[in-house]
């Protein structure tokens, strides 16, 4: 893969990446690592994909192993606010959810981040997660609940 | 109510910091040249060494690819006394050269090894295009694991399963063997009782992938082992160099995979601190296997397992014997090895 090709797919996918591992790690720092990390393994590869969408799903499958592997090997670590993240929220809405979001168990926070933040269905988060559809429906289910509770009223979709 | 169009807005906004994509793909850049397919390179290596030791002939690069156990294994199976050996192996889940789909991808067992002191079991493991392995897990024999579930016995002894490394092959498949051991003797009645029940591969953050055997495995059993004439050779050795603790031995055995270096009769006390399985290796410890032909096989890493044994149940620190293992990457065509260096010293097996 040529600097320039490396360039293209990280000006592609970055923005994803970069926002479910943030969403996982819940640490900017950590985040970072883990799409370097992500980066140089897809670039490593001389495996291509029949198209973005692909490339996208096995980037984020990809995301959620190394965020995993990071949490675990290094057993730490409470809730770490996302505070470079919420001081871009402009309007007292936005920091709620915001907030009420990073709150959330990390199983939650990543469906939440694939349905609403990345636009996928039930049924893709689903195969990308290997978990059923029922499962993933019932987590979505389950945060929005949560959220409210934390909110203290119904979040629409 | 409240509105996730909200947290969308946000999300737009959440980018990267700017210097992540200079120095991501700087990074990249410089690791280009070696990080490009490094596990491909040691396998070319190596097999391109053992293939040439195996057949003798100058062998292309292109047949590196063809990492294949069998052709060492199964000249261990399939014969004795030119009377062909049928291992059955149906009940264990999986048929050699069965291959089952699980969600991270496909695993075959391939082959397997009997020899008067371990049993190797060969996979292959064909990820799926979202499962990625990790180069520091292959690199340090931990990017695959068998369930604890997994026991091999016979009536004479018991058993204890390493992690091996595992190589991948060009075709984006990963090979691997899992090593199971006596611990308390050898496999000397030739009948063994394998149980390995696959039910789930899966991958877990701190053993790699695994190989899970379910609850209740069951036992069977799986034919009469052929146990090859293995070359051994009386030894008086002392070695030091490359371990934490001495390693006094009285013979050398080679198989197709390992060095053993074993100082079994007479009993001892067990030292404080020792302890049979772990690896001790301190510094790397060099290994080269010497062809009658003047070929040096060097495997890339050396991956020593410490197993000491008593045949006293009563006391388990009585300590009978205790064997090293120092394990090639590429099978080994013993028929054809003259002599084994370790740390300089050659032993000859003539």
């Amino acid at each position: 893969m040529t600097g320039e090709e490396m360039g293209v797919l990280y000006d592609k996918f970055s923005g994803t990446v970069y926002r479910v591992a943030l969403s996982y790690c819940r640490n900017v720092q950590d985040a970072e690592d883990v799409m370097q990390d992500v980066f140089l393994k897809r670039f490593s590869l001389s495996r291509s994909f029949p198209d973005d969408m692909q490339e996208k799903a096995w980037l984020i499958r990809m995301t959620v192993n190394r965020c995993k592997n990071l949490l675990k090997a290094i057993r730490r670590r409470n809730a770490v606010p996302l505070e470079d993240a919420a001081s871009l929220c402009v309007t007292e809405e936005e920091s709620g959810i915001w907030e009420a979001v990073a709150a959330l168990p990390v199983k939650y926070r990543l469906v939440i981040r694939l349905y609403y933040g990345e636009g996928y269905s039930v049924k893709e988060i689903a195969a990308m997660l290997r978990r059923s559809e029922t499962a993933v429906q019932t987590q979505l289910y389950r945060a929005r609940e949560l959220l409210r509770d934390i909110l203290g009223e119904e979040v629409t979709p | 109510m409240k509105d996730m169009q909200h947290y969308r807005d946000v999300s737009e906004r959440v980018v990267p910091r700017a210097s992540c994509r200079e120095e991501i793909l700087n990074k990249a850049e410089r690791m280009q040249p070696k990080k490009r397919r490094p596990v491909m390179r040691r396998i070319g290596i190596g097999l391109a060494a053992a293939s040439l030791a195996l057949a003798g002939t100058t062998v292309a690069f292109g047949a590196a690819n063809n990492w294949d156990y069998q052709q060492v294994f199964t000249k261990y199976f399939s014969e004795k006394n030119d009377e062909p050996v049928s291992y059955d192996f149906s009940k264990i889940g999986m048929n050699i050269n069965e291959s089952r789909e699980f969600p991270e991808g496909t695993l075959t067992v391939e082959s397997a090894l009997v020899t008067p002191y371990a049993m190797y079991l060969s996979w292959r493991f064909l990820p799926n295009e979202t499962v990625t392995v990790s180069d520091t897990d292959l690199l340090w024999g931990s990017a695959f694991a068998i369930g604890t579930d997994c026991v091999l016995h016979s009536s004479t002894a018991d058993s204890y399963q390493s992690m091996d490394s595992a190589v991948l092959d060009e075709d984006g498949a990963y090979h691997f063997t899992r090593n199971l051991f006596s611990i308390d003797g050898t496999f000397t009645d030739n009948t063994l009782y394998l149980s390995v029940n696959v039910t789930q591969f899966h991958e877990d953050c701190s053993r790699g992938f695994v190989v899970d055997t379910g609850e209740n495995p069951f036992v069977l059993k799986t034919g009469t082992a052929h146990e090859p004439e293995f070359r051994k050779v009386d030894v008086s050795v002392h070695l030091t160099e490359c371990k934490a603790k001495p390693c006094d031995a009285n013979y050398i055995s080679v198989s197709p995979l390992a060095v053993v270096l074993a100082d079994e009769g007479g009993t001892r006390e067990r030292v404080p601190g020792d302890s049979g399985g772990g690896s001790k290796m301190k510094e790397p410890c060099e290994l080269t296997a010497v062809y009658a032909d003047g070929t040096e096989l060097h495997p890339e890493t050396v991956n020593i397992h410490y197993l000491f044994y008593t045949l006293n149940p009563e006391n388990p620190d009585d300590i009978k014997g205790q064997r090293v293992y120092l394990f090639f990457k590429t099978p080994l065509d013993t028929e054809n090895l003259t002599a084994v260096r370790i740390n300089g010293t050659e032993f000859s097996l003539k």
